[in-house]
């Protein structure tokens, strides 16, 4: 599925340099495919770059707005954002040892598995056009409790 | 005459969470965490101390996060390896709270 959907600000609840995911390129059945970038002023940036593994971040951040966007599709409404928690990552490969800041990045996530909260993603990560990252990235979002529904990565 | 420590000995390292430590920011206002890629941020620093600036992480066959690191925590990372081919295992501590444990391979970047 692909067309318009809320601005990712408010699908999540990381702000300002920590929100690495930038837009949605497509919902589709069993994931999400989404664009983003690492920002010059990232926490970890040192000279210009970053080490590949904060990428997996960008991954962690898809997969929340993945959720808040299947929360909102029986009555399309609002997604707001809930707690969740970067839980597990299994089989996680690195193809080079650091990225970029400020360059263009691509995320595919496609759901392997879904319980109780726990979600299991196969991710990969291009940068520029190569597969910088790629693995298993694991999440967990509680229930929703009604004074503090927010997803975090 | 003392032994050389081979590479399955543990190794540790501690690191103070400053309540101001950049990976707060943003990460959430009101409810600060420590993201879980600044643990093996810390994780690389530490083998980089070891082993030289050069190296990286390669892989990470598997990892877990068990528990949220706030604002003021002291993380201690208990470590075996890198062995011959490059794997270690580790975990991090706050206090008698487990916060994370895995597996990792480390590598030299080449030329």
């Amino acid at each position: 599925m692909t067309g318009a959907w809320p601005p990712v600000a408010s699908l999540l609840p990381h702000r300002g340099r920590a929100i690495l995911v930038e837009d949605v390129v497509a919902l589709l059945d069993d994931g999400i495919e989404c664009r983003g970038r690492i920002p010059p002023d990232a926490a970890l940036a040192r000279e210009g770059r970053v080490p590949s593994f904060v990428a997996l971040e960008l991954a962690a951040q898809a997969a929340a707005v993945l959720e808040a966007l299947r929360r909102r599709e029986p009555a399309g409404a609002a997604a707001s954002p809930r707690t969740g928690y970067l839980v597990s990552l299994r089989g996680v490969v690195m193809e080079r040892p650091e990225i970029p800041v400020g360059a263009p990045l691509s995320v595919s996530l496609k759901s392997s598995g879904q319980s109780g909260g726990l979600g299991l993603y196969a991710a990969v990560v291009a940068c520029e056009g190569l597969v910088c990252v790629r693995g298993v990235v694991g999440t967990f979002s509680p229930p929703a409790a009604p004074a503090d529904a927010r997803q975090a990565s | 005459m003392a032994s050389q420590p081979g590479p399955d000995a543990a190794w540790r390292r501690r690191f103070p969470i400053a309540d101001g430590h950049a990976g707060f920011d943003g990460h959430f206002p009101g409810e600060p965490i420590l993201p879980g890629i600044v643990q093996l941020a810390l994780l690389l620093d530490a083998l980089r101390d070891r082993l030289g600036p050069d190296v990286y992480l390669a892989a990470i066959p598997s990892l877990r996060f068990r528990s949220v690191v706030r604002p003021g925590a002291e993380l201690d990372l208990t470590a075996r390896g890198p062995s011959d081919d490059g794997r270690l295992s580790f975990e991090m501590r706050a206090g008698d709270t487990l916060v994370s444990s895995g597996t990792a391979v480390v590598r030299r970047a080449g030329p």
